[in-house]
């Protein structure tokens, strides 16, 4: 075949983004669990794990560059490897935010607002991130729109969570309780709002993840912007 | 090849025994063409 090493490169790049999918997954997934058990340890593997997932998207990005410059790709492979160059900028920024919750796992030592259920909107960003990746690997167009419908639901468990806290403090002034510590306290709701934007921000790149995925399939921008 | 895509503002794409297969605007042509034939051809599939 023409070209073999060429279209060999090709397939070791989709190999090694979903590598990266991989790690980038399992340390949120750490980062979840980090924060529900307060559990340092875990939350300190998934910090120093940055470095790792850093390092492999400067590796990615240096294959993106070096196939588009020696192989001069065009049509569906310069669209697989521009594709490939923005979903590895979205992985590494969830990897961010994974550390994001490292280190309020890190901070925290009790719970506060049980019931709004971070590990119910973690999971959910999650699974966004499984199937944007799978469309992604799949090339399944269907599966990249489903994505973007998910963070509408995603964007609406966020705001409800959001909202128990802030009605809470407007309706029931905790700082005027003897019993509240006021500076602790400001630090744990700060904290949950933080954990609940950050994971609310995982969706947003699950989603530029799919639309990415949609323009490789189908030079499709629809869900570009 | 290449200079094709530099240089013109349309292409035409004739592959074996002269048959034109594709002819369209160079930018849609080298970034999401119709026949699978020509997507073979030019990522090098064959040729």
């Amino acid at each position: 075949m023409p070209r073999q090493e060429y279209q060999e490169s090709l397939s070791n790049l989709r190999e090694d983004v979903l590598y990266m999918s991989e790690v980038v997954a399992e340390r949120l997934r750490l980062g979840l669990d980090a924060l529900e058990q307060k559990d340092r340890s875990t939350a300190k593997e998934v910090v120093s794990g940055d470095d790792e997932v850093n390092q492999m998207y400067l590796d990615l990005e240096g294959e993106c560059v070096d196939l588009i410059a020696l192989q001069q790709p065009v049509a569906s492979d310069l669209r697989f490897i521009a594709a490939s160059f923005k979903i590895i900028t979205d992985l590494e920024r969830i990897g961010d935010l994974a550390v994001n919750l490292a280190q309020y796992a890190m901070d925290a030592d009790r719970d506060v607002f049980p019931e709004v259920d971070v590990q119910q909107i973690g999971t959910e960003t999650l699974d966004m991130l499984d199937a944007a990746m799978a469309a992604y690997a799949d090339e399944d167009s269907e599966a990249c729109y489903v994505v973007a419908d998910r963070d509408d639901d995603l964007d609406a468990m966020c705001e409800a969570a959001s909202s128990i806290v802030v009605r809470d403090l407007i309706e029931r002034d905790p700082f005027g309780e003897e019993s509240v510590d006021a500076e602790a306290y400001l630090q744990d709701i700060s904290r949950l709002l933080l954990t609940i934007r950050d994971l609310e921000r995982v969706g947003d790149h699950a989603v530029n993840i799919a639309a990415r995925a949609l323009y490789m399939i189908e030079d499709d921008a629809a869900l570009l912007y | 090849m290449q200079q094709a895509a530099r240089i013109s503002d349309q292409t035409a794409v004739f592959l074996t025994g002269g048959e034109l297969v594709e002819f369209d605007d160079t930018q849609k042509i080298f970034e999401n063409p119709e026949s699978q034939r020509v997507e073979d051809y030019i990522t090098g599939k064959f040729g």
